[in-house]
């Protein structure tokens, strides 16, 4: 650096080296963030008017909720439940022929009613509950949880104080033993009998894989990124993970590890049934992005700019997705796409001012999501067939706050493994 | 990735990075204020997108090029009531211990650039980007970069030889 050169850098660290402190929170940053969304959405809106003005004679279907037969609510509620139907779950209806966007119901459910059953593990209310009726006390907010075939114990993903952790739960809830992870991520099988994560063992980061196929792989003394971790399964027993965001990898059962070609920004998940993997391939400048379906040679089967990808759902015939500009403040519809072609065969939308919290989980070919609006929180199933089914709501005066529920990949193997 | 986990890792990364998005904002417009509104609305378009910028390695460039871009609008919108740029020097450059007041004399000729040449300047010489990282990061080409470059050491070593000429004063 040369005379003038060195100037200007002194000049402009002086200019600033008292400036050590950071007077923004979190909130500040959320608050500009909501203002910035709105406008936003006025913005899109104007220009959606004209468009909508063309298509307006085809207009929107709307479903009604259809109360049937009610099955027994797995847990009490504190507060109130609705009579509702059974999930979809099991066998896969027709798909309607017409994509449909179904307004997502929130009128308060009847005080005193009970609701369906969630049929996957879940954390409510410092408890974690699994279908089978087991319950397991956990301060911490529990996310996915399987068991160790091994041992019969529960595993589950903690986060606090900034941290993840995998523990193992004794019986009685006692913590048995804690391992530090990237992230609460864990790739669960279809039926429960397979799942893999990434965890610290002896120093050493490991893919560990247990279940019906088994394997570790070790990852080396470097801590992956955080937020990283396995995403999905594949129908051999490989997984596919991530220790570094935007190298999306595959670890196969002959012990090997490969990088799955091609230049994708993340993966997040991948169908045991299909062998397909979903992920990002690019984010555009006005806020939008595009994902595909692709093969594990990194191939892609199909590609969509309209919508953010989620999780396949357990038979692979569908996978979530998101309008592809959501934001971090959560999105305001979900459609559920065919994921041979990446079309919505249903889309559910919030009511204005209302957001679904991520992610969401798939029991059988239904969605089970969190739903904010109006200073309350919704749980919902949102059936491929558009059956909307309201659960239970509870008083959500700040959205800033989690969502009550928690619901882990499911289903959970047996006690026996 | 839930929200919770959203907020814990975007909060991690506040944390860690703001005071320095403070102080390249500081630079870039030249007073406190306006530099924290700039980092508030930087941070907040990254929060709204920190599900989708997932190469960490890239945050900072990201909301370095939010940062710049939002500074350009801010001074496309009130530029006649917030700042003129200047071809004149400075009459007194703003007096300091430091170094008898010579670096405060650079500052105030700094913020006499033109805004891009202003931010090819900051992040060259403070954020000590390289021309192509200066160049993703504005949106221009490397040669643009090194001819806005040329042109803003030029008009510096024009306005004031005394301080802005090699060999002039040991170092």
């Amino acid at each position: 650096m040369n005379g003038p050169e060195y100037d200007v850098d002194r000049a402009l660290r002086h200019q600033v080296e008292h400036l050590n402190d950071a007077p923004l929170t979190l909130d500040d940053i959320r608050g500009r963030a909501t203002g910035i969304r709105r406008r936003r959405r006025i913005a899109a809106g104007v220009s959606a008017a004209a468009v909508v003005a063309i298509v307006a004679p085809l207009g929107f279907v709307l479903a009604d909720r259809a109360p049937e037969s009610l099955p027994p609510a797995d847990r009490p509620s504190p507060t109130l439940l609705t009579p509702s139907p059974s999930p979809t779950t099991g066998e896969t209806p027709s798909a309607p022929t017409t994509p449909v966007v179904y307004d997502i119901d929130t009128t308060p459910p009847a005080e005193g009613t009970t609701g369906a059953e969630i049929g996957l593990p879940y954390w409510f209310d410092g408890q974690v509950s699994l279908p089978a009726g087991e319950t397991l006390t956990s301060k911490d907010r529990v996310y996915d949880v399987v068991r160790d075939p091994d041992t019969g114990h529960l595993l589950g993903f903690t986060f606090a104080q900034g941290e993840y952790q995998l523990e193992e739960f004794g019986p009685d809830g006692t913590v048995l033993s804690s391992a530090p992870a990237t992230s609460n991520r864990i790739a669960v099988a279809p039926d429960g009998a397979t799942y893999a994560y990434v965890t610290q063992v002896g120093g050493t980061w490991q893919l560990v894989e247990k279940g019906a196929h088994s394997g570790t792989w070790d990852l080396g003394a470097t801590t992956p990124e955080q937020g990283t971790g396995a995403t999905g399964l594949l129908s051999d027993g490989s997984v596919v993970f991530e220790t570094r965001v935007g190298r999306p990898m595959l670890a196969s059962p002959d012990g090997s590890t490969r990088r799955i070609p091609g230049t994708f920004l993340t993966v997040v998940g991948s169908s045991a049934v299909t062998d397909r993997i979903a992920a990002q391939t690019s984010y555009n400048n006005d806020g939008t992005s595009c994902w595909a379906v692709i093969d594990t040679a990194g191939k892609s089967v199909a590609e969509t700019c309209d919508h953010a990808l989620g999780e396949f759902s357990p038979d692979g015939r569908y996978v979530y997705g998101f309008p592809s500009d959501s934001d971090g403040l959560g999105p305001t519809s979900v459609s559920i796409l065919d994921a041979t072609t990446l079309e919505p065969v249903a889309t559910f939308a919030m009511p204005n001012g209302g957001f679904l919290a991520t992610p969401l989980a798939w029991r059988g070919d239904t969605l089970v999501a969190n739903a904010w609006h109006d200073s309350t929180w919704y749980v919902e199933f949102l059936g491929v067939d558009g059956v909307l089914q309201l659960r239970s709501s509870f008083p959500g005066p700040n959205n800033f706050d989690p969502p009550p529920f928690e619901f882990g990949a499911g289903p959970l193997a047996g006690p026996t493994g | 990735m839930s929200d919770r986990t959203r907020d814990a890792e975007f909060s991690a990364y506040m944390a860690a990075r703001q005071p320095a998005l403070l102080r390249t904002a500081y630079l870039l417009s030249g007073d406190r204020a306006t530099a924290e509104d700039l980092v508030q609305t930087a941070l907040a378009k990254l929060y709204l997108s920190w599900d989708k910028v997932h190469t960490r390695d890239s945050v900072d460039g990201y909301v370095r090029r939010i940062l710049v871009n939002e500074n350009n609008s801010l001074w496309r919108r009130a530029w006649k009531r917030t700042e003129v740029t200047t071809e004149l020097v400075p009459d007194h450059a703003v007096p300091d211990d430091y170094d008898d007041g010579r670096s405060a004399a650079v500052w105030e000729l700094v913020k006499s650039l033109p805004r891009k040449q202003r931010a090819v300047v900051v992040l060259r010489y403070y954020e000590q980007l390289s021309e192509a990282e200066i160049a993703h990061t504005l949106g221009i080409s490397t040669g643009t970069v090194k001819s806005q470059a040329s042109r803003a050491l030029a008009a510096l070593r024009d306005r004031a030889p005394a301080t802005l000429t090699p060999g002039e004063e040991e170092r």
